[in-house]
């Protein structure tokens, strides 16, 4: 299959996923926000528990896993709650697709995982004591601090992206994904909303953070993120690479970004 | 002074119990000396003052072991590393509670900081406490010799306090001094309590000379930051 049928591509990712609510696209890193036709709102806890709710019923599979997230969406004080509130976000985010972006959006994609993941702890009226703690560990102490003051006056989401969007959070990234593709820590979680979310499971295992960064940037971008990582200098590929940098990769893995856009375009076109 | 095998045996034996019950009450009494938990208590106190996004990583470090702080730094709108910021000593059993792999956050070193403060009280009352109550409760009740038991075990204790230092005693010329006191103090008469005295003032005076050096050491890494 070739770049020339990207939203054939897209349009496989998406087939089985549900869809709540308006689409949308939040920011980039260079600080403009924008628009797209249909405009997509990260989700606030109301509208996350109407779609976890949706997304667990009847499944079978995972439901333990399942059942801690609703927990987590019904009561953000309980424990462990800001991972499962982060996976449910970005989960949400991936698995409700939105319009296919108009031009390389790597940068724009990794900033709405990242404002799509903390918006429902931004928005959440308790959470557990040492939340803060929590968030730093999965992200990083400079984003923590971030999310600590947006939730003493919580902004509208654009301009929650806005703040994010001018700051560089590749390390925090690269922890998240790290947190996320760790099978004891948010990997099975993970693994149980995505397949709930009617997404392809991802390929979760320690060390393999940069592996699930791709997946999620496949699902998010699709045709078209990979069409713009075949340019190996494109400034998508460099924003790319600086989230990747990061990741944990193993001493006989030395990070190649070719090998990674290669990775993600043979994923992608199989 | 009587030399033959039967004689040299016993007082063999009697060093090698006077060794090991000396060794194990002065480390013991250590582990609840007052001057440990206040070490604790300033690591608590320290641990409250950094933020609650701090994370915590354990770093192996000589001679002390300890964490590093990475922090957000409002000035430079950065996360920063600060290392050393408490150090640990590896030959208290609450060590055994503060190596983790992952970064911690600031509410489980908390958690591990309030374990070891409760540690070390018990360890105040049970051992430190419950060790010079024994003595003087021997000194009173069956020998006043136990006297010089509870001094040495009091300058040793004084000694920590002071320079937060663990004496090793055992040198082999100590078990030299310990043997010949043992043999002495099985000649009986006044004999034995010369040994008692003389082996106890050595020992005073072989704490006070490591806690001199300590502190001259001490005195001069100060002048050189």
């Amino acid at each position: 299959m070739g770049t020339n049928e990207p939203d054939q591509v897209r349009n496989e990712i998406a087939d089985n996923a549900v869809i709540i609510g308006p689409v949308v696209q939040t920011g980039t890193f260079s600080g403009q926000i924008h628009h797209h036709a249909a405009p997509r709102q990260p989700l606030d806890l109301l509208t996350l528990r109407q779609w976890v709710e949706h997304i667990a019923a009847g499944q079978d599979q995972h439901a333990r896993q399942l059942d801690q997230v609703r927990a987590a969406v019904a009561d953000p004080s309980s424990a462990d709650a800001v991972r499962r509130l982060m996976i449910a976000g970005m989960v949400g985010y991936l698995a409700r697709p939105g319009a296919p972006p108009d031009r390389p959006v790597a940068a724009q994609i990794v900033l709405d995982l990242v404002v799509f993941a903390l918006w429902p702890v931004v928005t959440a009226k308790k959470l557990p004591p040492g939340w803060e703690g929590q968030l730093a560990q999965l992200t990083s102490p400079r984003l923590a601090v971030l999310v600590q003051r947006a939730r003493e006056q919580p902004p509208a989401p654009e301009e929650f992206a806005r703040t994010l969007a001018s700051r560089s959070f590749t390390s925090a990234t690269a922890m998240l994904f790290d947190d996320l593709a760790d099978p004891r820590r948010g990997g099975a979680l993970l693994t149980a909303m995505a397949l709930a979310g009617g997404l392809e499971a991802p390929p979760t295992a320690r060390g393999a953070g940069r592996k699930v960064a791709v997946w999620a940037l496949v699902i998010a971008g699709g045709a078209t993120l990979a069409h713009a990582l075949r340019h190996t200098d494109s400034r998508a590929t460099r924003i790319l690479g600086e989230v990747m940098v990061d990741l944990a990769t193993g001493p006989g893995d030395p990070l190649d970004l070719t090998d990674v856009a290669a990775d993600l375009v043979d994923w992608l076109f199989g | 002074m009587d030399f033959a095998l039967d004689t040299l045996l016993p007082a063999l034996r009697l060093a090698v119990q006077v060794i090991t019950a000396g060794s194990v009450v002065m480390y013991l009494a250590t582990l609840g000396n007052p001057r440990s938990l206040r070490e604790s208590l300033v690591t608590l106190h320290g641990l409250k003052t950094w933020p609650p996004t701090a994370l915590f990583r354990w770093r192996r470090q000589e001679p002390r072991d300890g964490y590093e702080v990475t922090a957000y730094n409002r000035n430079t709108d950065e996360d920063n590393t600060l290392f050393p910021v408490f150090h640990l000593a590896r030959w208290c059993p609450t060590y055994l509670m503060w190596p983790k792999r992952r970064q911690r956050t600031r509410d489980a070193m908390l958690r591990t900081a309030r374990t070891t403060l409760g540690v070390k009280v018990v360890f105040l009352v049970a051992f430190f406490l419950g060790s010079f109550a024994v003595l003087v409760w021997l000194t009173f009740t069956h020998d006043w010799r136990w006297v010089v038991a509870v001094i040495v075990l009091a300058f040793h204790q004084l000694a920590y306090y002071v320079s937060n230092t663990y004496f090793h005693w055992l040198r082999w010329w100590r078990l030299l001094v310990i043997g010949t006191g043992c043999w002495l103090y099985l000649q009986g008469g006044v004999n034995a309590t010369a040994a008692i005295v003389a082996a106890g003032t050595i020992m005073c005076s072989a704490i006070l000379s490591q806690w001199q050096m300590v502190e001259n050491q001490n005195h001069l890494n100060a002048r050189r930051r």
